[in-house]
């Protein structure tokens, strides 16, 4: 029975993954694209990207909506025993509603990688702060838009 | 439709898994023993092939349109999974997924473990951490080489493109001897977000009896508005992280 569940929730996190309403979202548009074609004769090739849209940003907005985001931190590699972590603990953010608690440590790895892997999970690596090296899209997309100074 | 797209989408999407199942394999390889290690991969890899060769040639035997619904529905919903992690990631809301940090994790576990032969294997920790790693980020390879294979009724090329990317990362690999820290994977992992969503997109769209403007050129401007709907959200997520941050800022100073 155990081996039934692990199965099913394996292909369930495989499949559904973080967010069930994304695939909620996806189905029901398929399934109202499929009846304007079918029953009501009408072509509506716009109505399932809408959905997909809509998704998309009803997961993040329900993802993001009572959290802060993390600080910007990348582990040191190789590790040196006397290289204390030098950038700020990252912040944790706290659930959004309907969703579950964040595990103990900040997730470096999705639920489905924890939950497969042989081992225990252990202590994070040391960090250190690392800024040059972030390049967050949002950065290249302002760089597009001309700013007063470069005008 | 021109097998190119398919090729570089499969390509991508399967240089993102290699590069994690690499990281677990170069940590149980270079700790523990490289034999059972290669044992573990082998196994892996004979499963994911029966798998690809069995569940691929089956699926072209159902009905197209049928096809398309049910593979578009879970390309699109696998498309905007990796699409909305590489959002939170980009903005800051999810932690960066890193290579060097996951070896260095694995390593550790590594020697920890006891040596313990087994079933004909040396080193029984090492062959089962290699097994899984490779099984697990292999199934996400097989599962879009058969969708997008199926779909396109060209299996060969996505095939094509799943071998070369496991050639090129394998043998960067062996040239690094390290795990590949410096190759940006949620870069990859929006691209590949985009492509999925808007082939599932397309495909759930046909299956569902929709005739697309443009036929299959349709996908020319569907892929292009899905990536700046994804960008526009990035942007949304930045603005709102800033306004997220500002209060606090303001809390710091009032609070010193």
């Amino acid at each position: 029975m155990n081996l039934i569940k692990a199965f099913g929730a394996f292909w369930y996190d495989f499949v559904i993954g973080d967010d069930w309403q994304v695939a909620a979202f996806v189905v029901a548009g398929l399934a109202l694209t499929a009846s304007c074609a079918h029953a009501a004769g009408v072509n509506a090739w716009w109505l399932l990207p809408l959905f997909v849209f809509a998704a998309l940003a009803w997961s993040l907005h329900r993802a993001t909506k009572s959290s802060r985001p993390l600080s910007r931190t990348v582990p040191a590699f190789p590790p040196t025993p006397s290289s204390p972590p030098t950038g700020p603990a990252p912040h944790r953010p706290s659930p959004a509603p309907g969703n579950p608690p964040a595990p103990a440590q900040p997730a470096q790895e999705t639920p489905r990688r924890a939950r497969s892997s042989p081992h225990p999970p252990l202590p994070a690596a040391p960090t250190q702060t690392r800024r040059k090296k972030t390049r967050p899209l949002g950065r290249i997309f302002f760089r597009l838009i001309p700013s007063d100074r470069n005008v | 439709m021109n097998a190119l797209p398919l090729i570089l989408t499969v390509f991508v999407a399967c240089v993102v898994e290699a590069i994690e199942a690499l990281t677990i394999v170069l940590a149980a390889g270079l700790t523990r023993e490289w034999r059972s290690t290669f044992q573990g991969m082998a196994a892996a890899l004979v499963v994911l092939a029966v798998v690809t060769a069995a569940v691929g040639p089956a699926l072209t035997f159902l009905p197209l349109s049928a096809l398309r619904l049910v593979v578009g529905a879970l390309l699109a919903i696998f498309g905007l999974q990796w699409l909305r992690k590489a959002v939170l990631r980009a903005t800051g809301y999810k932690a960066l997924h890193d290579e060097a940090s996951a070896y260095l994790r694995e390593v550790a576990a590594a020697e920890a473990a006891p040596v313990q032969a087994k079933r004909g294997v040396n080193d029984w920790y090492s062959f089962t951490l290699a097994f899984k790693g490779v099984l697990l980020e292999g199934l996400e390879v097989v599962f879009i080489v058969i969708t997008f294979g199926d779909n396109q009724r060209n299996l060969p090329a996505a095939v094509i493109g799943a071998a070369a990317a496991i050639v090129v990362v394998t043998l960067t690999g062996i040239a690094v001897k390290a795990p590949l820290a410096k190759v940006p994977e949620n870069w990859m992992k929006f691209a590949v977000g985009v492509m999925l969503t808007s082939f599932g997109t397309f495909w759930g769209g046909e299956g569902a009896g929709v005739r697309w403007p443009g036929g299959d050129a349709a996908l020319l401007v569907l892929v292009p508005v899905v990536a700046l709907v994804s960008a526009a959200c990035v942007l949304w997520l930045r603005g709102r992280s800033a306004a997220a941050a500002a209060p606090a800022k303001q809390s710091e100073v009032v609070g010193s």
